[in-house]
């Protein structure tokens, strides 16, 4: 028995030292040196402001809303409008002449405040972005707004992207907002609508309440969907569990597990960049239940800004010349059929701005040009366009 | 307390050691309390349910072995009261809302009540453990047996919940526990128990997430072809390893003081046909049916064939219902049903015992796989409705493109790889030797391989932990 015991506690012995070591991180660095160089020019250092942008970028939003609601409340009768996003509206990516700028980086909706502030425009404006958001996630946002009057916004600018009609789902960090009870009820009903959006919003809900379950410790899972309408109790295990979990965090090594996955998953992306060859950029076509997901909630973002009598705009984000999105002509005809047809149904005003950026003010990322980000220049250009093509009007 | 749940895993770490340190004597009753306080963990009052079916039992088979006229009499009111339970407790609900269903449809107006009695955990697998032991005792493989005997087979810890689903007369002669230590009973015990984790952890949890979002019932409607295939293969995929994680679990625990479950899967998707399918997955399941079920009701039937195949169906339906209370189960099971009487009556039309050739087995193949993954649809949609949209896209209705994010496609790739190396892998595995090999090989392996692959193996546990991942067998 004393073989065993030995074996046993050496196993633990090389855990502990398997968690100390980072033997993951270390084969993550070694592919990256090893793999084609991250010529990736992103900017780390943003102007912030919690009073124009939602500073989490989608990771934490309940907080930058709680936080621009009495700014905005008061305030009566000011016009309020909100642009929403992907990553291009809160990215810099440096273009081949560009270097890092010494000041904090500004985006396209900073400049345009910037100049509608210059211009005399006596309201407010404010990004409300997040990388890969999806249309699903843009309607999540402003059902939120609608809840909180204060919040509702005279204008609701919404940027249209190919890139976009392929995400789908609401990430985790926005399912925080189903903490605010008026909010939640109205996702509830918007989750049991005869459309093809409610999927993603029930879905949404049920990871929610999934999540608050093990928070609070109470049993979730198999038995609770075993079709008898009745959930286990939490018990002793869930209690004994609960405080083994909480004596083992305390242990530095054992809290690492979670960064050990991060590092092993970027490894395995990496994997599929390097020897795939799939990157971002990789086209690919629409299609499927996520455009439809998609073009449904575009379609209730029309009715409900329709309804409160807000302002809607589309635009068709700028798209680098050099790495169209597309993968055949079809697909290119078929978005802006799309978009197209959505702007005209839902739409107060649209713009097409998918030629407005020349190919040298592009940026340029791991497997060559950047599609969807620029650099400088181009962001300042396109805040420019944006304000004489009067997208945000300046008299209400 | 679930296996792979940190307390199970710190409790073990403590039981196991004094198991082997206690008097012979003294472990009958130590197992039994272990065995009863895992059941506990979950709810006190589950105990009862197990108790009162050991009661029933151990009451019929002490008829049935008094012999005379009552026997029979005893085993089938035994085997009654057992089913009735079962019944009651996982298929009550299912009955009533169908019988609703039909009145409303007859016209007739009917007030119904929600169904509020909790489905206590494992009750499908203990309640066929007491069916066998009332079977095994008729046929005289039981000779005599205490109620302590009987509630030690039934409520031992390890296949309790979700099985092996085990035979009296394999277990009941092991639980003694008389066998001396052997090295070889924690490193096998260990090999088991980690690769379970792993399996669940890594591979049946992080599918699992992607499979949720594709069959929730709304976003369904919208997949295309490409993406319900990939969902009916991932779900395939999940499944397999769940259970499969869970019985090396139950069969690694067991393993660690000294008993030996049967296995319950052979790597299933490497089948040749429908009936091989079936000798590789949920073993032990298969074998009660075709014990128990499926050769007493068809004893004579050879020569009637269409008898024995609509008997097949039927008894492939009641193994759907078994798993649960939904027409999506019974759907999954007479499936399967077809897919054995289709290859029985081909095979009959052939000549039995014709050999195949190369193209006939390869094409056996290729339908065993798509059909199997098929009839995963019905089993984890949420409704017929669901699942027949998506059959529809999957074989006639074909939509392109694609609507989840690649890593899904790619993810489903990977496992699919792993399971067509999966037995290649096991057998280099083998060949490194066992703990208890002798000399310096034996010395390296428990010295420094076994300990170091334990140590990957629990890192990837805890690296893909998530808490309250409940088993899919869970519910069954």
């Amino acid at each position: 028995m004393a073989q065993a015991f030995s074996a046993v506690a050496l196993a633990m012995i090389l855990l502990a030292v398997l968690l100390a070591w980072d033997p993951v991180g270390q084969i993550r660095n070694a592919i990256e040196k090893s793999g084609p160089s991250r010529q990736d020019a992103r900017v780390s250092s943003y102007f912030t402001d919690p009073e124009t942008q939602e500073v989490s970028n989608g990771q934490h939003p309940l907080a930058s809303l709680r936080y621009l609601e009495p700014q905005w409340c008061g305030k009566p009768g000011e016009p309020h409008y909100v642009i929403s996003g992907n990553s291009q509206t809160l990215t810099v990516v440096l273009a081949p002449s560009e270097s890092p700028s010494p000041e904090p980086d500004r985006t396209y909706p900073d400049y345009l405040l910037e100049r509608l502030t210059a211009s005399g425009f006596a309201g407010r404006g404010y990004r409300l972005s997040a990388p890969n958001l999806s249309y699903v996630e843009v309607l999540w946002y402003l059902t939120y707004l609608i809840a909180h009057p204060c919040l509702t916004p005279s204008e609701f600018v919404v940027q249209l992207n190919f890139e976009t009609f392929r995400k789908s789902g609401v990430r985790e960090g926005m399912l925080e907002l189903l903490d605010d009870p008026k909010f939640a009820a109205a996702i509830a009903q918007e989750s049991r609508a005869p459309a093809a959006y409610s999927g993603a919003l029930q879905q949404a809900l049920d990871k929610y309440k999934s999540r608050l379950a093990k928070q609070t410790g109470a049993q979730t899972g198999a038995a609770s969907t075993s079709g008898t309408g009745l959930v286990e109790s939490v018990g002793l295990g869930g209690l004994i569990e609960s405080r083994v979990r909480g004596a083992l965090d305390q242990v530095p090594a054992f809290k690492s597990r979670a960064r050990d996955k991060a590092e092993l998953l970027d490894i395995l992306y990496l994997m599929r960049v390097n020897l795939l060859g799939i990157t971002p950029t990789t086209k690919r076509s629409l299609g499927g239940g996520t455009l439809t997901a998609n073009i449904s909630s575009l379609k209730r973002i029309g009715e409900i800004c329709h309804s409160a009598g807000i302002r809607l705009v589309f635009f068709n984000a700028p798209q680098n010349p050099n790495a169209p999105l597309y993968r055949t002509a079809a697909d290119r005809e078929q978005y802006e059929q799309i978009v197209t047809q959505l702007s005209h149904d839902e739409a107060q005003a649209y713009f097409d701005f998918e030629s407005s950026i020349p190919g040298p003010l592009w940026g340029v990322w791991v497997d060559g040009p950047d599609p969807i980000h620029f650099g400088h220049a181009a962001h300042r250009r396109f805040a420019d366009m944006l304000f004489e093509h009067d997208v945000i009007l300046r008299s209400h | 307390m679930q296996f792979n749940s940190y307390s199970y895993l710190l409790a073990l770490g403590i039981a196991v050691p004094l198991f082997w340190l206690m008097p012979v004597r003294f472990r009958r009753v130590y197992v039994l309390l272990l065995s009863f306080a895992f059941y506990a963990t979950r709810n006190v009052a589950f105990l009862i349910l197990p108790m009162i079916l050991c009661g029933i039992a151990f009451w019929s088979g002490g008829r049935i072995r008094a012999g005379g006229s009552d026997a029979n009499r005893a085993l089938w009111l035994g085997i009654g009261s057992i089913i009735l339970i079962l019944g009651v407790f996982k298929y009550g609900r299912f009955v009533t809302e169908n019988a609703v269903a039909i009145c409303r449809w007859l016209g007739w107006s009917i007030q119904s009540h929600p169904w509020v009695i909790a489905l206590p955990l494992g009750i499908s697998f203990y309640s066929f453990e007491a069916i066998s032991y009332l079977l095994d005792t008729r046929q005289g493989r039981v000779k005599s047996a205490s109620f302590g005997d009987l509630a030690l087979f039934i409520m031992f810890w390890p296949h309790l919940v979700a099985g092996p689903i085990v035979r009296t007369r394999e277990l009941m002669p092991q639980l003694n526990f008389d066998k001396p230590f052997e090295i070889r009973f924690v490193f096998q015990g260990l090999d088991r128990l980690l690769l379970g984790l792993v399996q669940k952890n890594l591979v049946a949890n992080t599918i699992g997430g992607w499979v949720d979002d594709g069959f929730v019932q709304k976003t369904a409607l919208l997949n295309t072809t490409i993406d319900n295939w990939a969902l009916a293969i991932a779900f395939g995929i999940q499944i397999y390893f769940d259970f499969a994680a869970y019985s090396n679990m139950a069969i690694g625990t067991a393993q660690l003081i000294g008993i030996t479950l049967p296995e319950n899967f052979r790597f299933p998707y490497h089948a040749s046909n429908p009936p091989d399918f079936w000798s590789r997955w949920h073993m032990t399941l298969s074998r009660w049916i075709r014990d128990y079920v499926f050769f007493p009701l068809n004893a004579g039937l050879e020569n009637k064939k269409l008898r024995l195949y609509l008997s097949l169906v039927a008894v492939m339906g009641v193994v759907g219902l078994w798993h649960g209370a939904g027409w999506g189960f019974i759907l999954w099971g007479a499936m399967h049903g077809v897919y054995l009487v289709a290859y029985r009556a081909i095979e009959a039309w052939r000549g039995e015992g014709t050999p195949q050739s190369f193209l006939l087995r390869t094409s056996w193949r290729i339908f065993t796989l798509a059909a199997v993954a098929a009839a995963w649809v019905p089993f984890r949609a949420g409704s017929i409705g669901q699942a027949m949209s998506m059959l529809g896209s999957m074989f006639g209705r074909l939509t392109p493109g694609y609507s989840y994010s690649v890593n899904f496609y790619l993810m489903v790739l990977v496992w699919c790889a792993w399971i067509a190396v999966e037995p290649a892998v096991g057998q280099a595995i083998a060949r490194l030797g066992t703990a208890d090999s002798p000399g310096i090989a034996g010395a390296l392996n428990r010295g420094l391989l076994r300990p170091a692959s334990y140590a990957v193996l629990l890192l990837l546990f805890l690296m893909f932990d998530d808490r309250d991942m409940q088993f899919i067998y869970f519910q069954f």
